[in-house]
């Protein structure tokens, strides 16, 4: 009701009354001027608007209170309705108020009951902890720092119910009601139950843990030792976990609900086990805890069963890998023969590494190579690297050949397949370099290390390539070096390349031979990179041992040819094969027999046997006045000598001049096949 | 380490209705004389074995005296049985071509 209504009620009876009283004819026959004629306007006017005024305000007061009534029957209805628990303390802390949500809190019957209670009493009834187990003074609660003046956050605690072990996350709140005088009168507290909440989050929090753990692992000893861990003491107070597929046992503890749980450690269909959970105390192994437990198991078995897998690559790789390389480096005769090989990576990252040694014609092949890439498509583009390598270079003899049809092979497969080869073909005091892409081989004479040859295109690049072929001259005691460039790109501690000039210092200081070089790389290489390689690594080293010769003169007597069998024994034994020694010795004493019997003279045998890498060389001079070998049947004259070099050497001649000097040669290098 | 010649040896043995002749060593230009010598002696049977088991080495000169002694038994009407050598030795009769038509057997103790 508004004011201007008011006044103007107020003017009507006002109005009314002075016309009343005008109208009465007091005032008739009265002057204007005199006291008379006012004093009764005086009198009534502010009368009327009293009463009025009155009337209005009686009014107005009984509507405010039916309002006052009407809010308080609200308020009361949402507090009566509410989950959360609403309390009202005065300023000596008792209770004015609780709402039935209160009363459930506290397991009391009701609001009355509790509000009956004296302050402190119903706390009693409970165990009261913040999340990480340390207990709370009740004095810190939110409701009794705004009790005794002090500022108040939310606070969240774990309340657990003494009489039956239950347990609730509680968030309480607080929030003073001052008087008009700015005195505390009243405290308003409301609690929050966030179990629910709180559990999800815990149990997040758990499975996050939990996959991160799974994710690191890589033995399942670890795998199960981790989730032992996690569960314990989160979940439970004892966690066993135990593989194999006779899972479901019973028990061996008493069954008690609460107690005992079992869930099977799966993955997909199969399962890989069981994780048995106990508790000592009565706990919440239903509904949330189960589903948790149940969630463990599968999550380690999917782990369990993922680290099987690795492991089997692994086994699978290793495999492949051993496939890769060749079982030993074989015996090149005049050639000693050294290497060293570090894979690097995990044992599932097969290498791209290769190296092979084969028997050629006219002599042996060393090739070094890298494929590019890593895993299982790299292992088998190496073989089939490998393999070409080697068959195209026996089929022709050279490398460059093997080279056009590798590069071809490459360029014909699907996705982009590059490799880098450095082969090197050893004969008698001679090696040939032929180089795609690859790190040149060093050629370490005399204390002095410097590459060697010419490098062409890597393979599987280009359509039309070509390689060039650098021939060069060996001395005895020189040492060729082969290596992937693995070797160079080594990382030091620094951040630093290994590189060539690091490689080409350590051989300079090497010690002779072959295993002194291979040795000295390693050692140079550990001594840099001490936190490891960064690709595979991969070094051979051959050293020219010089040609094997002897040169003796026999008397042409009939033990001459005993004495020439003993001087090529000694000399060749060991070099070559059994079977070809034992050849050997029979047409080195064909030769002699031939140049005492028919060698005219009294003169010495002239008796010179030679072993290279290729090839044995036995010749025999007479010192007669020389003597053409006959035809080579055998016939009563004889002729089963040279029938026997004819069948058993690989190549034989005759030399004329002072005397008659003939010679065998057997090859060391067969046809494909043979070797090593 | 002595000459061929003094490593060799040939031993002769009559052992019932035949004669063992056993050879031992190297088998070459020097040697053969020595078992020319003793073939001759074990001519007085009707059958001759001759055992290259302990022999080390042959060469044509050896093969062409061992020809011999088959042919010399032939025509005497004799019997020649020649018991196997190592392979080293075989292989020399094998590369001669001359394997079957001896009168190889195998060796008995």
């Amino acid at each position: 009701m508004s004011l201007v209504a008011g006044v103007r009620e107020t003017a009507i009876v006002a109005a009314v009354a002075v016309l009343a009283v005008l109208g009465a004819g007091l005032w008739a026959g009265r002057d204007l001027d005199s006291w008379e004629y006012w004093l009764p306007i005086v009198v009534v006017v502010p009368g009327g608007i009293a009463a009025v005024l009155g009337t209005l305000v009686r009014r107005r007061l009984r509507r405010s209170a039916r309002d006052l009534h009407a809010a308080e029957s609200r308020l009361e209805a949402i507090l009566h309705n509410l989950d959360e628990a609403v309390m009202v303390n005065d300023a000596n802390g008792r209770f004015v108020y609780a709402n039935p949500a209160a009363a459930r809190l506290v397991r009391m019957d009701s609001a009355e009951a509790m509000v009956s209670q004296p302050p402190g009493a119903v706390m009693e009834l409970f165990e009261v902890t913040l999340e990480d187990g340390t207990p709370v003074d009740l004095d810190d609660l939110p409701s009794r720092r705004i009790l005794h003046g002090l500022p108040a956050q939310p606070t969240l605690v774990l309340n657990r119910v003494l009489a039956t072990g239950e347990e609730r996350w509680l968030l309480q709140r607080a929030t003073a009601v001052l008087d008009d005088d700015g005195e505390l009168a009243l405290v308003v507290s409301v609690v929050e139950d966030v179990t629910q909440a709180k559990r999800a989050e815990r149990a997040q929090r758990l499975l996050a843990d939990a996959a991160t753990l799974l994710a690191a692992a890589e033995r399942a000893e670890a795998m199960i030792e981790g989730i032992e861990g996690i569960v314990v003491p989160r979940l439970a107070d004892g966690c066993a976990i135990t593989l194999g597929e006779a899972g479901g046992a019973t028990a061996s503890a008493p069954a008690e609900p609460g107690r005992l749980l079992v869930v099977p450690v799966t993955a997909g269909a199969r399962r890989l086990g069981t994780m048995r959970l106990t508790a000592e105390t009565p706990r919440a192994f239903d509904g949330d805890g189960a589903v948790l437990a149940e969630e463990l198991g599968r999550r380690l078995g999917a782990a369990l069963h993922a680290a099987r897998l690795t492991a089997e690559r692994a086994e699978i790789a290793h495999t492949l890998q051993a496939g890769l390389l060749p079982a030993a480096l074989p015996r090149v005769p005049r050639w000693q023969a050294a290497s060293l090989y570090r894979p690097v990576g995990e044992a599932n990252e097969v290498g791209g590494d290769f190296y092979d040694a084969f028997p050629t014609p006219g002599g042996w092949t060393i090739v070094v190579g890298d494929v590019a890439g890593k895993g299982p498509r790299a292992a088998s583009l190496t073989g089939m690297t490998r393999h070409t390598l080697r068959t195209a270079t026996r089929l022709t003899g050279r490398l460059v050949h093997a080279y056009a049809e590798l590069n071809q092979a490459l360029l014909g497969e699907p996705s982009l397949s590059l490799c880098t080869v450095g082969g090197v073909r050893l004969a008698d005091a001679w090696a040939r370099i032929v180089s795609a892409g690859h790190p040149l081989p060093v050629l370490v004479r005399g204390g002095v290390a410097t590459p060697v040859g010419r490098t062409g295109p890597l393979l599987g690049a280009y359509p039309e390539s070509s390689w060039p072929e650098i021939s060069v001259d060996l001395e005895a005691g020189d040492v060729l070096v082969l290596y992937t460039d693995g070797v160079l790109d080594a990382v030091g501690d620094a951040g630093e390349r290994f590189g060539e000039e690091r490689l080409l210092a350590a051989l300079t200081v090497a010690e002779p031979g072959a295993a002194g070089a291979v040795r000295a790389v390693g050692e140079a290489l550990d001594a840099f990179a001490a936190t490891g390689q960064r690709d595979d690594t991969a070094v051979i080293a051959v050293a020219w041992e010089g040609v094997l010769e002897i040169r003796e003169e026999l008397p042409a007597t009939q033990i001459a040819p005993a004495a020439a069998r003993r001087a090529v024994r000694g000399c060749i034994d060991g070099a070559v094969p059994r079977e070809l020694l034992d050849r050997a010795l029979v047409l080195t004493s064909e030769l002699v027999t031939n140049a005492v019997r028919h060698g005219g003279g009294a003169g010495p045998v002239d008796l010179r046997a030679r072993v290279g890498t290729t090839a044995l060389r036995v010749e025999v001079r007479d010192s007669g006045n020389g003597f053409v070998p006959g035809p080579v049947t055998p016939g009563p004259e004889g002729g089963w000598g040279l029938a026997l070099v004819e069948q058993a050497a690989d190549r034989w001649g005759v030399e004329p001049g002072t005397g008659t000097a003939v010679w065998f040669e057997m090859d060391l290098v067969d046809a494909p096949g043979a070797g090593g | 380490m002595g000459t061929a010649d003094e490593e060799f040896t040939v031993d002769v043995r009559r052992d019932g209705d035949r004669t063992h002749v056993a050879v031992t060593g190297e088998l070459d230009l020097a040697t053969v004389p020595r078992l020319a010598q003793a073939m001759r002696e074990a001519d007085d049977m009707a059958t001759v074995v001759l055992d290259l088991r302990d022999l080390r080495f042959l060469d044509t000169s050896g093969l062409r005296a061992v020809i011999d002694e088959d042919q010399r038994a032939t025509a005497a009407g004799r019997r020649l049985q020649i018991v196997r050598g190592p392979a080293a030795v075989q292989r020399v009769f094998s590369l001669a071509g001359v394997e079957d038509r001896l009168p190889f057997v195998a060796g008995e103790s």
